[in-house]
């Protein structure tokens, strides 16, 4: 019997690194004892959606620079250029949608490519950063397509940072 | 006294848990230890956070042991009270032992 796979790398992305492997541990042992597994997996889910809070705290506390870099990764920049953009194109009669300014889109899309790819480089396996990213830049509210496109690229050009980054330490 | 030096309540249970539990306080065995003794069902998030804190603070020290196959092959990180957390346990509980001074326990008007 094992744990929910997807608990368990939720629990990763989000719980600092130095206590992250200790935790698992500890809900592993937990989860061991069950004889329910239907009531282990309940368990387990429990517990790391009631740590996710406290977790994404403490991460703040030890780490303010994920905070920045999700932020600088993914909602900041798209936000500003849609607040900038829909100030110019108030000033002439607009299209509706992702249709009324594909070059904002465009910029936007460059803007969160180079920003996902330095919050990777940056920041190197701490996915938390990159969870900011894409929560952030799916709440930011514009056409859903926009959204959905700007996760992507978040996620995208974070893992293409990483990738990067480890190349670079490997030579 | 500093600002930081006073305990919270949740710090000051989580101090004591890992006083009483000694050579085996880790995060899953505070979290048992408090819920037998205060009934609390309490987060291993919220307990790792705490014993986080007091680390921080100096109260707590922090040690990696030995891996373990029911934990997937991971090492426990166990904690000890260091000298600064055992004088902070004894100024607060001098702290309460005082605010509660003349009155008796349990006191009326209120269920228990």
């Amino acid at each position: 019997m094992k744990p929910p796979a997807a608990a368990a790398l939720m629990l990763r992305a989000v719980a600092p690194r130095d206590w992250s492997e200790a935790m698992r541990g500890d809900l592993d042992e937990e989860f061991g004892t069950f004889a329910d597994g239907g009531a282990a997996r309940r368990w387990y889910w429990s517990q790391v959606l009631r740590s996710a809070a406290p977790l994404a705290a403490a991460r703040f506390r030890l780490s303010p620079a994920t905070l920045l870099a999700g932020l600088a990764g993914g909602p900041l920049p798209l936000w500003l250029l849609d607040r900038l953009w829909t100030y110019v194109y108030s000033q002439i009669p607009m299209k509706e949608g992702a249709v009324r300014a594909p070059e904002m889109l465009l910029a936007t899309a460059v803007t969160v490519l180079l920003a996902g790819c330095a919050a990777g480089y940056l920041r190197g396996r701490d996915a938390f950063a990159c969870l900011l990213a894409c929560a952030g830049t799916a709440a930011v509210g514009l056409h859903p397509a926009v959204s959905a496109l700007g996760v992507v690229l978040v996620a995208g050009s974070y893992l293409a940072g990483v990738r990067l980054g480890r190349r670079k330490e490997a030579a | 006294m500093p600002k930081g030096a006073a305990l919270g309540e949740f710090e000051y249970l989580v101090l004591l848990a890992v006083l009483r539990l000694g050579e085996e306080a880790y995060g899953m065995q505070v979290r048992r230890e408090l819920a037998e003794r205060t009934g609390r069902d309490l987060s291993i998030g919220a307990v790792y956070a705490t014993l986080d804190r007091l680390e921080g603070k100096g109260l707590l020290k922090a040690a990696v042991g030995e891996p373990a196959p029911e934990r997937g092959g991971r090492a426990k990180r166990l904690f000890r009270v260091t000298v600064e957390g055992i004088a902070a346990l004894n100024r607060t509980q001098s702290q309460m032992q005082r605010m509660a001074q003349g009155l008796r326990f349990p006191l009326p008007g209120g269920a228990v």
